[in-house]
């Protein structure tokens, strides 16, 4: 079958022909607030007119955030995130026109880890203080934590803290969580960046360590890795359910209360694939709201901006705008830290910090939930 | 890509100034050394990213060196310190993978350094030589 067909089936399978060209998409998406040329209409009038050899297709696939707001907006309820990413392994070829960031360093260590005989060293946060167990129903999944910290070192970001923090929560309400040494990467990354193979390669390896441990709940701490595990992992087997929930839906679901009270005043920056794709709102937000006072952004909930680039990809001056633009919105709600529960928007967002020119302007503390929730339990 | 004549690759980076200079003097004179490693030759070891060092490691080597100027010889200006900026980081992230950190080496030479050259090609095979094959399989 060759490539257009393949592209007429998925422009089937999402109902793309059933675009009534209202332009919603293009109005609400936060990259075209900045970036003209970008249109998620466009991208579907061009896709059924001129198919795979669209050059507006073949480049504008790759620059879309993913960040879901166009599926919140559009009225007849095309997919549009979904169908992006059904479509860009049709874009991988000679003429790529995506840019990874960093050199395509972090989609290589994704890959990397898709090698079987590996003995990583990952878990060297856990001390003495961590209850953990090697076998057990409940799994922490710690994802790209440790790998981020080293790699972004220059920016100071305590990332695997995030990691120690949510086993020192589940121990404090006496779970002693599964923490494999051998856990892999999701693959969240490499899937959006249209990589099946190392995706499914990640897939296999993490649900037969799973197996493994006899596992029947995984809690995560990152957006990605639940709406990875949760909807592209599938259920492989009958015979081997899990579910998944990230640190917060689980700490709400079992009537978890924090501690002590914090003086600070926080605002919650909605990661996309924990809000508008799975539709976690309220247990972040309730449980920050029981320890300190929280306000909202201009843009939140399902209408929360972005933190500009998912996948590592484009990390260009419209993410940079689209960042700015964000912190701009947390200094204006005179908070003094930003919270988020994926440790991603933690990197871009500081990454904008670090601009020159606006570094007073946008300075501001950026925490994860996880962090926030063990101080007050401290 | 000509395969390597060894069982273990080594690729290094080459800045185009001293360390290339030196290797090519080299070559006049020595020819042990030729199978060792395989050269890649950058205009600057400040070029030389975390990203390209990793895609080595991902496509089967077994060892990488950067090869540079001295910090005050650069042609470009910061170059060395660039490399020397990365070294760590690189370090950190192939031990994390379970990769040795011994696998990776930074060094820096002037134009008439070839004799320190060989020598240091010479203790990196061998030290890499004394390790588990590395898990990546291009």
């Amino acid at each position: 079958m060759n490539q257009n067909n393949i592209l007429s089936e998925i422009i089937e399978k999402f109902q793309i022909f059933h675009c009534v060209e209202c332009g919603k998409c293009t109005g609400a998406c936060p990259l075209a607030q900045v970036d003209r040329d970008f249109s998620p209409r466009l991208v579907a009038k061009y896709v059924i007119e001129e198919g795979i050899d669209s050059e507006y297709v073949k480049e504008k696939a790759w620059t879309c955030l993913t960040c879901g707001l166009c599926n919140e907006r559009c009225p007849i309820g095309i997919s549009f995130t979904e169908f992006i990413r059904a479509i860009r392994p049709l874009f991988i070829t000679e003429d790529f026109k995506g840019h990874l960031s960093h050199g395509g360093a972090l989609q290589g260590l994704m890959r990397m880890q898709a090698a079987p005989d590996l003995n990583q060293n990952r878990i060297d946060w856990i001390t003495g203080e961590h209850k953990i167990s090697s076998q057990g129903e409940i799994l922490y999944f710690t994802g790209c934590l440790t790998y981020l910290e080293t790699f972004f070192s220059e920016m100071n970001l305590e990332l695997k803290k995030i990691a120690s923090d949510t086993v020192k929560i589940l121990n404090s309400i006496g779970v002693e969580p599964v923490v494999l040494p051998d856990e892999r990467c999701c693959g969240h990354d490499l899937i959006w960046i249209g990589d099946e193979i190392s995706f499914h390669k990640l897939r296999s390896l993490n649900i037969e360590s799973f197996k493994k441990a006899g596992v029947k709940t995984i809690i995560t701490s990152c957006g990605e890795c639940s709406y990875t595990l949760k909807n592209l992992y599938g259920q492989p087997e009958e015979d081997f359910p899990f579910e998944v929930m990230h640190i917060s839906e689980y700490l709400q679901k079992i009537g978890f209360s924090a501690g002590k009270e914090l003086s600070e005043i926080a605002t919650y920056q909605d990661p996309c694939r924990l809000g508008r794709f799975m539709g976690v709102y309220d247990a972040p937000r309730q449980l920050l709201g029981s320890i300190m006072e929280l306000r909202e952004m201009p843009h939140f909930r399902a209408g929360a901006w972005c933190c500009g680039n998912s996948a590592w990809l484009h990390c260009d001056r419209y993410s940079k705008q689209m960042q700015v633009e964000r912190l701009m919105e947390a200094k204006g709600t005179k908070s003094d830290l930003i919270v988020t529960a994926c440790p991603k928007c933690q990197v871009h967002l500081t990454c904008a910090m670090n601009d020159v020119n606006l570094m007073q302007d946008l300075n501001m503390k950026i925490r994860d939930i996880s962090s926030v929730i063990a101080e007050s339990i401290e | 890509m000509p395969s390597l004549n060894r069982k273990k690759p080594i690729l290094a980076f080459f800045c185009n100034w001293a360390p290339y200079r030196c290797y090519m003097d080299l070559c006049r004179s020595e020819s042990s050394f030729r199978h060792l490693i395989y050269p890649v030759k950058v205009m600057c070891s400040g070029r030389v990213d975390p990203a390209m060092v990793l895609f080595a490691f991902e496509k089967g080597a077994e060892g990488v060196m950067v090869l540079g100027c001295k910090d005050k010889e650069c042609r470009y200006g910061p170059g060395p310190k660039q490399s020397t900026k990365i070294a760590e980081p690189i370090k950190a992230l192939i031990h994390i993978l379970g990769l040795e950190s011994e696998r990776f080496r930074s060094v820096k030479y002037s134009f008439n350094e070839k004799n320190r050259l060989l020598e240091e090609i010479d203790s990196f095979a061998k030290t890499v030589d004394k390790l588990k094959k590395s898990p990546f399989v291009p």
